[in-house]
């Protein structure tokens, strides 16, 4: 069923980019190298990226060029696998604790049913209604944070970083309205 | 070959959106259903899994739908055919539209079942900063994803496409001796004592066990490397 636009008082709005800011801009700067100057290194390497023993064991022979050039080339692939792409985990504990803080302060109701467990964009469609401009940045921020294959791409963290912050500037706007 | 009644929903489930049949289904070269609806195993709510193989095509937004979308050149990729869900679609999947000529191409590679372990232990070994401050349903929310991602893992290492959440589901509620055999996969994770734990808890949690959908287990076969 369609969710129509609410009326949301300015004080929840205001305590809902408060919490964003806070929780996860905070925590996702903490965790990645996004926003804040300063990169954060991966904190779990995949095995056989670099330095792993895969690696080693994929070292070249020089017997067969082809096989050198598909071996470089793979030990190519776990290099920029290891600065580029990260463990989902994070990105998941981030917002979930951010949607954590949402509910126990009871901005919004009815979340807790442990067989659905809600999802930020669920959130704003109570808040703000679903054909609403923000419910549709937090979709795709949404989706710039469900990675491929388990891991999310540094490009992709970055982006999301940059829509949850237009996020909380339209929400700072709309509580001063 | 998929019956008409996968077209049929696709339609019916596009034609409700803001975009249409014609520009999803008609510019993809290749589309195909796959998860738990697939296989009949869905629960009334469960969304269609479409993958669309289209060169020009973004994320399509439809509710009731989950889109992935590849261009040719990540089909044809080592990536791709390697990954799990590559495994899955060729298993399961069922096509509406195309050949798919890479299918005897794919194949479980060790990334994919590596980046399952990393995977897992990225979650247990982050756990314990995050686990006080989540919200009761949360906790329920990963114990059960880090009990379906064991399974997971547990059929990537012996190369057995993974079946759709469901048929897991089933799977773990139907055979309980499958507790220890977890518990042993979970003891093969590079993991410290309280990650180790924490993996035991969510397997033997009764929280995860939940009263499935009441179709029966579509694909028996793959619950035997869990018995043990």
């Amino acid at each position: 069923m369609k969710r129509k636009k609410r009326r949301t008082s300015k004080e929840t709005i205001r305590r809902v980019g408060e919490i964003l800011e806070e929780f996860l801009i905070g925590n996702l700067e903490s965790e990645f190298p996004v926003g804040a100057p300063g990169a954060v290194e991966p904190a779990i390497q995949v095995d056989g990226q670099p330095g792993g023993p895969a690696e080693e064991a994929a070292e070249p022979d020089g017997e067969d060029v082809d096989e050198e050039h598909s071996d470089e080339e793979a030990e190519d692939e776990h290099d920029d696998e290891a600065k580029f792409y990260f463990d989902l985990a994070d990105v998941e504990y981030c917002v979930d604790v951010t949607i954590t803080e949402i509910v126990n302060e009871k901005l919004v109701a009815g979340y807790d049913d442990p067989r659905k467990p809600p999802i930020l964009s669920e959130i704003f469609q109570v808040l703000f209604g679903e054909d609403d401009s923000l419910t549709k940045q937090v979709e795709e921020f949404e989706e710039l944070i469900s990675g491929y294959d388990d891991h999310v791409h540094i490009d992709d963290l970055e982006q999301a970083d940059k829509v949850m912050r237009e996020i909380v500037k339209e929400i700072e706007n709309r509580s001063k309205d | 070959m998929a019956t008409p009644q996968f077209e049929n929903r696709l339609r019916s489930l596009i034609s409700v959106s803001g975009t249409t049949y014609e520009k999803v289904v008609g510019a993809s070269t290749e589309v195909v259903i796959f998860g738990s609806r697939a296989i009949g195993v869905n629960r009334p709510d469960s969304d269609l899994d479409v993958l669309l193989v289209n060169a020009n095509l973004g994320r399509p937004r439809v509710a009731g739908i989950d889109f992935v979308v590849l261009c040719p050149e990540e089909v044809a990729s080592s990536h791709w055919l390697g990954s799990e869900l590559a495994a899955h679609i060729v298993e399961y999947g069922k096509w509406i539209k195309g050949c798919g000529s890479w299918r005897n191409q794919v194949h479980i590679s060790d990334r994919a079942a590596m980046r399952k372990q990393a995977r897992i232990v990225g979650l247990l070994m982050r756990a314990p900063k995050w686990w006080s401050k989540l919200h009761p349903v949360f906790h329920t929310k990963y114990k059960l994803t880090i009990r379906r991602e064991l399974q997971r893992l547990d059929l990537l290492r012996q190369r057995i496409p993974v079946p759709p959440t469901h048929t897991l589901d089933a799977d773990w509620v139907q055979h309980r001796s499958a507790r220890d055999y977890l518990v042993k996969v979970a003891a093969t994770l590079p993991l410290g004592p309280i990650a180790f734990e924490l993996a035991k808890a969510c397997i033997d949690s009764p929280e995860t066990r939940f009263p499935l959908s009441p179709t029966p287990c579509a694909v028996g076969c793959l619950v035997a490397p869990l018995r043990g």
